[in-house]
């Protein structure tokens, strides 16, 4: 069993310690989680640790967005740059209580039909994965 | 089979709902950092833990590194006044970043810094992160 992890883990490890993610990387960890339902039930040991990759980066993503939207609020009060920061905010930031079994299936749709984006880091389209469909709201 | 599913669950619950804390984040990564980032001789528990503080760890990184290209990109295209950048830099960028650096700049952060266990680790990103290795903003 622990062997099995320890496998499991350098496996899906062997790009992970010193470079970002790849969409297609954390594509390949989500995909089985999210055609299961969103759940852990009937995944194998390997499905499962991807399923933790997936949720967790994607919990890392959905948390700083929510951080980034409360600091951008703040200087949002007192700028007069309002539309730099309403386009600063399109890409750095989204409503912190986005779903994450929703966006978790966001992102599985994105990268589905977005193949060609598939080398490049997840964090490069958090717009269109998160943002789009869970905005920031400024001036609140 | 059953401790993994258990453990899993308990991690999930932890990271689905928000309440990561600097307190649960120190807890997931020291035993891993203890072990010199080797997963050998750790627990099935330990492992599932150092996986959940990889994982949160190396997605705030990348969302700061993906900041840091608009900030950048911004800059360039002048909509924005470099200062005021260089502010959101700070707050909410970062450069390119190895992990194992990072979770020894949490944990070492999380050490010096007891009295705000009970708060997100977001909120200390730039001392933990941003500090280590900032995004770069050029006049």
């Amino acid at each position: 069993m622990m062997k099995l992890l320890t496998t499991t883990l350098t496996i899906i490890l062997f790009s992970f310690g010193a470079n970002a993610l790849t969409v297609e990387r954390l594509y390949k960890n989500c995909k089985p989680y999210q055609n299961n339902g969103l759940s852990f039930d009937g995944l194998n040991t390997k499905q499962k640790t991807g399923a933790l990759l997936c949720a967790t980066y994607i919990r890392a993503m959905i948390d700083m967005g929510g951080q980034n939207c409360v600091f951008l609020n703040e200087i949002y009060k007192d700028t007069s740059d309002k539309i730099a920061i309403q386009v600063l905010s399109s890409f750095h930031a989204n409503n912190k209580k986005a779903p994450l079994d929703a966006v978790i299936t966001s992102f599985v749709i994105f990268a589905e039909n977005n193949t060609s984006n598939w080398k490049y880091s997840p964090s490069s389209y958090v717009k269109e994965f998160i943002g789009k469909n869970h905005s920031c709201k400024l001036g609140k | 089979m059953k401790l993994l599913i258990t453990t899993l669950t308990m991690i999930f619950i932890s990271f689905s709902t928000s309440a990561v804390t600097v307190g649960d984040l120190y807890k997931y990564c020291k035993p891993y950092q203890n072990n010199g980032f080797e997963f050998n001789n750790l627990g099935t528990v330990q492992i599932q833990n150092a996986l959940g503080c990889m994982f949160y760890l190396r997605g705030m990184i990348d969302r700061g590194r993906g900041n840091c290209i608009v900030l950048e990109e911004m800059n360039k295209m002048n909509v924005i006044d470099t200062n005021k950048l260089k502010v959101f830099s700070n707050l909410t960028a970062n450069d390119k970043a190895p992990l194992n650096p990072i979770i020894t700049s949490f944990i070492n952060y999380a050490e010096n810094n007891t009295h705000q266990w009970k708060y997100s680790p977001l909120s200390y990103a730039q001392d933990f992160i941003s500090k280590k290795f900032p995004c770069k903003i050029k006049e």
